[in-house]
């Protein structure tokens, strides 16, 4: 019993010096953040919902993108999520980001859309621990309009 | 017959190597079209009026960039990003490794050894091998930074 206290005493001591665990919400990665996005907006989608209505989508994208939907540029909403006129699409995943001149991390999604494999690359604007879509690209050729 | 099978082996050791290196994959095709096409719009050519450009670039592709130009709807240097090409820039693009996203495209970014890359290549695989579909800058609208 003698030697058990201080040696309990020593672990204790050892724990206290031993590096804290990195805090779970550290800051979130390009990928997390675009995941994190589609997740949303998919749940916002349901229904009669219209994430660009929402203000949570300020969350993610800037205001001035926003505003520009709101102020009925519906051909605006298309590009800007580079998808169809029915935009329901399914299992959208990030995969592994990359990064560019500027603060972008170009960012890989695959999803499906109308049963079909969909590709875009999400471009992010990041200020500190801020993040903000700022531009998507679909993977089709080039094209005059 | 006990030699056959060995002799197989040794053969498909010997020349897989040659076949895989005969195949140019995404990155050497964007190399090799910036180590063409800078010097040459550098010096005052015309890339795009090459019919070397089939080379490197995907023949669509080709004939939408004649026409944005022609209608002055490109005013800038499609495949630099710019307007103009900075002096050293010959010697020093740095191009990236390529980002598969299907088995048929593929993303370059290229940038040079002072930046990370602004430009994002994509490519895309052809009968006749890799071929340049666009490329994405990152410029992005006013409308983002409000």
């Amino acid at each position: 019993m003698k030697k058990i206290l201080p040696c309990l005493a020593m672990l204790f001591a050892l724990a206290l010096l031993l590096p804290a665990p990195p805090a779970h919400s550290a800051a979130q990665t390009a990928e997390e953040f675009v995941g994190a996005f589609y997740a949303w907006y998919a749940e916002a989608s349901q229904g009669d919902g219209d994430p660009w209505e929402d203000d949570a989508m300020l969350k993610y994208v800037p205001q001035g993108v926003v505003e520009a939907v709101r102020n009925g540029d519906n051909q605006y909403r298309l590009d800007f999520l580079q998808v169809g006129m029915t935009y329901e699409w399914n299992s959208p995943v990030a995969h592994k980001a990359f990064p560019m001149e500027g603060n972008l991390m170009a960012v890989p999604v695959s999803m499906q859309m109308a049963g079909e494999d969909w590709h875009v690359i999400v471009f992010v604007h990041q200020d500190g621990e801020s993040m903000s879509i700022v531009k998507i690209a679909n993977i089709f050729p080039l094209v005059t309009l | 017959m006990k030699l056959f099978f060995p002799a197989i082996f040794l053969a498909c050791l010997l020349f897989a190597p040659i076949a895989q290196a005969a195949e140019p994959g995404p990155e050497d095709v964007v190399r090799d079209f910036y180590t063409w096409y800078v010097p040459l719009e550098a010096g005052g050519g015309a890339p795009l009026n090459s019919e070397e450009i089939y080379k490197y670039v995907y023949l669509p592709t080709v004939s939408n960039l004649r026409i944005l130009y022609s209608m002055a709807m490109i005013d800038w240097m499609y495949f630099i990003c710019g307007q103009e090409i900075l002096p050293g820039l010959i010697n020093d693009l740095v191009v990236h490794p390529a980002v598969p996203i299907t088995d048929t495209v593929s993303l370059v970014p290229v940038g040079d050894s002072q930046t990370k890359p602004w430009i994002l290549v994509f490519v895309q695989k052809e009968k006749e091998g890799w071929r340049i579909t666009k490329v994405e800058d990152t410029n992005y609208s006013a409308l983002y930074l409000r």
